[in-house]
């Protein structure tokens, strides 16, 4: 009797935990079955896409929308071209015959064929010749709560990459290559048309992906290989199936060197150029490194493959990007181990799975809370598994960490738009790479900072928590980290997030005078109190002065160091525009520090932070005589030619 | 060969006070950057705590600012540091002639004043002899660079991306060579010119006909004393490592030990040309 039931409970907890399994982990809003065949002579996809959408607002839906991302590539009149300015040139000069693009032959909703109401739209601009927007208006609206089936024919002719997807010899990134359903969000649709700095936004669902190759080829794909098998006309095809994701990009190529490995459950598959294999173990050591930290840090990775992707010459645009469960890297086969662009490169994409994959922001319209929270991470990551110092770069004395590393870009564009501005709304591709991966680092990292402990790391693993498998907002990420915390933030997301304003607080002053002996008539506080004795020793009047020289406030610490190698701290709220400190003793100061321990790396100026009451010169000494070093080498070659 | 770089050893000895001139010029104008360099860094540092912490540490962020911040007043001093390389163009052509004109007798020594009367004299000669070996010069890396570009562009759609190493590597080592040739041909001008009083072109032709077929001896030359200043620079190198930059003790050495590399450097330089000399005087006339 024990026995048996012994058995029966671990069938039924074997069976929950199949259930629990089986669990969707998303909506599935989007779920796609398709059916493709790429001609790799022609760069040619020819597909039939069967997607199951189901409306899950509280109104019925009367038309639809789609991405046909390829568009952007069928000449140079699309948005996306358009933004790409110069470089267009240089490409259409280098691949003449590299355009790309996407066709329908035939749209079908559920049984009602509606590819002759196709129009195109652009929703994002006045850009009437851009292609990458369809509307399909529906003969029957489709109700709140019900699903549609529809059916979609189509072709497309890949690009010569130029960014992100395409082709470069016989390397296929086939990435936003079918018809694409737009997010059907507060009562309208989300489908923004396709623009040079804009990623991608979709639902999650379910896709069951054939996909027939050559006979010899190489396939990296979304999702988990189920079979495969051999057509016996030098094709085979191959069928991938992937839960809970909300994209699907697959690669070819025949010279691919596959290594294997595993982390915990997880199936890495390394895809790399055959000259990359000696830096096989820098990609893995790598991604090991971030699914740890992530793991630990947020949650489990999961799905039970990744799959990594070294891009062809010629294909380097299609590298450094992410989708579900496959992510593309770079490298060449000269790379310094002190160049770590590999490693960083592969950290960054694999959080790309969580923040991106999983929290699934909405791209176009707040790229910062995917690229700018994995940056931060990607920063945490690096440093602790490369350095601290010249975790990014440490070549011949010169060592980059990751603040370091934001600094530089951040600094490149520091105030032209705020965190919010839609992706292809910046000034310029230097404002947009700035403020969405720099900026956003560098204020989460200031934040760190700022409460202290792990209380950001154990925040951002809330709003992971709270917002996984969903499209979580700005407002959302606020109010998580606020919920977390136990604190309200807004006073700083509102200048960092919301606002344009820098932070740059400096020593402005560092003065030493003698202090005035004392002069004129005693008058006692109380009747019959005598004078003081004067002073023995010499006695200075020294002060500090530290200023706000940007607009965004933070509370600072200030540092004043004296001779005898004494040191006083100081706080400041940092609200007014200057705060003056100061002290009479027998001591000098020597010298005064604004945020001595670096916690604001969001300061624009580190230089101005600290000031000497009398200058050192060792230091200027030193540089500029290495400089003149190897000036004078320089001047010895040149001489002698 | 080995004669050749006894002979050469001792007349750069003997001629020790042109080392020190030789030397002391690249200093002089070194000095002139490092005051230009220092005056800028000073400025754009303003009295913070980096001016006493690059001592120990070369931190990237200071880097990052002196780009971000000062970048207008860096150009202003790249522009100085052209002009001091102008200026010493200008000048070394002088003191290349100087050093032509007195190393015809190894064996003697020759005072400063001799060597500037003598480089005085070549100097029109001798700058024509510059502005035609920097012009083939020129004219040859143009060549070769703008066919390994060519070529890059016309691979560009190789399936590998070897062919790009493959092609800037053989274009850095032909004007590597190139570059090592055409120096010897220019010293042999020079020395040729002196020793015959001829213009510039017919010196120069000579000189090339000397290196690539009367002695097989000058390209060998040529090599064995730059494999000569790479061993040089590797125990310097090997030394400077060693020393402590991050006190002011270590600083000064390090800064004394880079001198006497380049006073080394000089010295090569002297006995080239007194190697190189000797070589000219073996040719049967």
């Amino acid at each position: 009797m024990h026995g048996r039931l012994t058995t029966g409970c671990i069938a039924l907890a074997v069976c929950l935990a199949a259930a629990a399994a089986a669990e969707p982990l998303s909506l599935r809003i989007a779920n796609y079955d398709i059916d493709a065949r790429l001609d790799v002579a022609q760069h040619t996809i020819t597909a039939r896409e069967v997607l199951t959408w189901r409306n899950t607002s509280s109104e019925s839906v009367a038309d639809l929308y789609f991405h046909l991302y390829l568009n952007a590539f069928a000449n140079n009149r699309s948005s996306l071209m358009r933004e790409a300015g110069e470089a267009i040139e240089d490409w259409q000069r280098d691949k003449p015959d590299g355009w790309g693009q996407q066709a329908i032959s035939r749209f079908v909703v559920d049984d009602s064929d509606r590819t002759a109401a196709i129009e195109w739209v652009h929703p994002d601009d006045d850009n009437v010749e851009d292609r990458t927007v369809i509307r399909v208006p529906l003969e029957h609206p489709i109700a709140a709560g019900a699903s549609a089936r529809i059916e979609v024919d189509f072709t497309a002719k890949l690009p010569k990459i130029f960014a992100r997807a395409g082709y470069a010899g016989p390397f296929h990134f086939i990435a936003q290559w079918f018809p694409k359903i737009g997010v059907y969000d507060g009562g309208a649709w989300n489908c923004h048309q396709y623009h040079l700095t804009t990623e991608f936004f979709a639902d999650f669902g379910v896709y069951d992906v054939r996909l027939t190759v050559p006979g010899d080829s190489v396939v990296g794909a979304t999702g988990e290989r189920q079979d495969e098998h051999d057509n016996g006309d030098g094709t085979k095809t191959l069928r991938y199936h992937a839960e809970d994701v909300h994209d699907f990009a697959w690669t070819v190529d025949p010279r691919f060197i596959e290594v294997t490995d595993h982390f915990d459950a997880v199936t890495l598959r390394l895809l790399l150029q055959p000259h990359h294999v000696t830096q096989a173990a820098r990609h893995l050591d790598a991604v090991k490194a971030a699914m740890l930290r992530y793991r630990d840090w947020f949650g489990a990775y999961p799905y039970s493959q990744l799959t990594i992707v070294d891009p062809a010459p010629g294909g380097n645009g299609a590298g450094g990007m992410e989708y579900p469960t496959l992510i593309t890297v770079g490298t060449s086969w000269w790379m310094p181990a002190g160049l770590r662009f590999p490693e960083l490169v592969t950290i960054h994409e694999f959080g790309h799975q969580y923040w991106y994959g999983m929290v699934a922001n909405n791209e176009f319209e707040a790229a910062w809370l995917d690229e700018g929270i994995n940056s931060y991470v990607e920063g945490l990551i690096m440093d602790e598994r490369y350095g601290p110092q010249g975790s990014y770069i440490d070549v011949s004395g010169l060592r980059v960490d990751g603040i370091a590393a934001r600094r530089a870009g951040y600094l490149a564009a520091p105030s032209h738009d705020p965190l919010t501005r839609y992706a292809w709304q910046f000034l310029d591709r230097r404002s947009y790479s700035s403020i969405t991966y720099a900026k956003t680092a560098l204020l989460l990292a200031t934040l760190e900072r700022y409460l202290g402990g792990d209380r950001l790391r154990v925040a951002l693993r809330h709003y992971f928590e709270r917002w996984r498998f969903q499209h979580p907002t700005a407002r959302d990420f606020i109010e998580a980290i606020n919920e977390s915390t136990g604190e309200d933030l807004w006073w700083y997301f509102d200048e960092t997030i919301y606002g344009t304003a820098t932070l740059d607080y400096a020593v402005t002053r560092v003065e030493t005078e003698d202090a005035l002996e004392f002069a004129g008539a005693h008058v006692p506080a109380t009747t019959g109190e005598e004078p003081a004795p004067a002073p023995k020793e010499k006695r200075y009047r020294n002060q500090v002065v530290v200023e706000r020289l940007g607009d965004m406030r933070m509370p600072v610490e200030v540092t004043v160091s004296f001779e005898d190698g004494t040191e006083t701290a100081e706080w400041w709220d940092g609200n007014d525009r200057w705060r003056r400190f100061e002290y009479v003793g027998t001591q000098r100061v020597d010298y005064a520090v604004v945020d001595p321990r670096h916690k604001l790396p969001l300061d624009v100026n580190f230089t101005n932070n600290s000031r000497m009451r009398d200058q050192a010169t060792r230091g200027v000494i030193r540089l500029a005589g290495r400089w003149g070093f190897w000036f004078q080498n320089l001047l010895h070659v040149l001489t002698g030619l | 060969m080995g004669r050749v770089l006894a002979a050469a050893c001792r007349g750069a000895v003997w001629r020790s006070s042109l080392v020190l001139l030789v030397w002391a010029m690249g200093a002089l104008f070194a000095l002139a950057f490092s005051l230009s360099a220092g005056h800028w860094l000073d400025l754009a540092l303003d009295g913070s705590l980096t001016t006493a912490t690059l001592l120990r540490d070369l931190d990237a962020n200071v880097l990052i600012e002196l780009w971000r911040y000062h970048h207008e007043s860096l150009a202003q001093l790249f522009v100085i540091a052209l002009l001091l390389v102008l200026t010493n163009v200008a000048l070394g052509i002088g003191l290349n002639a100087g050093l032509a004109g007195t190393t015809q007798d190894p064996g003697v020594a020759v005072l400063p004043r001799e060597f500037w009367r003598r480089g005085f004299a070549l100097y029109p000669v001798c700058a024509r002899l510059w502005g035609l070996a920097t012009a083939i010069v020129i004219a040859l890396l143009a060549a070769i660079t703008v066919t390994a570009r060519l070529l890059v562009r016309w691979l560009s759609e190789s399936p590998s991306e070897m062919p790009y190493y493959y092609i800037y590597g053989t274009a850095f080592v032909l004007a590597g060579t190139m570059l090592i040739g055409l120096v010897t041909v220019h010293d042999h001008a020079r020395i040729y010119a002196a020793r015959r009083g001829v213009g510039a072109l017919r010196a120069y032709r000579w000189a090339l006909w000397f290196v690539t077929r009367g002695d097989a001896r000058a390209l060998l030359l040529a090599v064995t004393l730059l494999l000569c200043g790479g061993l040089v620079w590797l125990v310097y190198q090997s030394l400077a490592t060693l020393l402590p930059p991050t006190t002011t003790f270590g600083m000064n050495l390090s800064l004394l030990w880079g001198q006497v590399f380049l006073l080394a450097r000089a010295f090569l330089r002297v006995a080239t040309f007194v190697a190189e000399s000797e070589l000219q005087i073996e040719l049967p006339e």
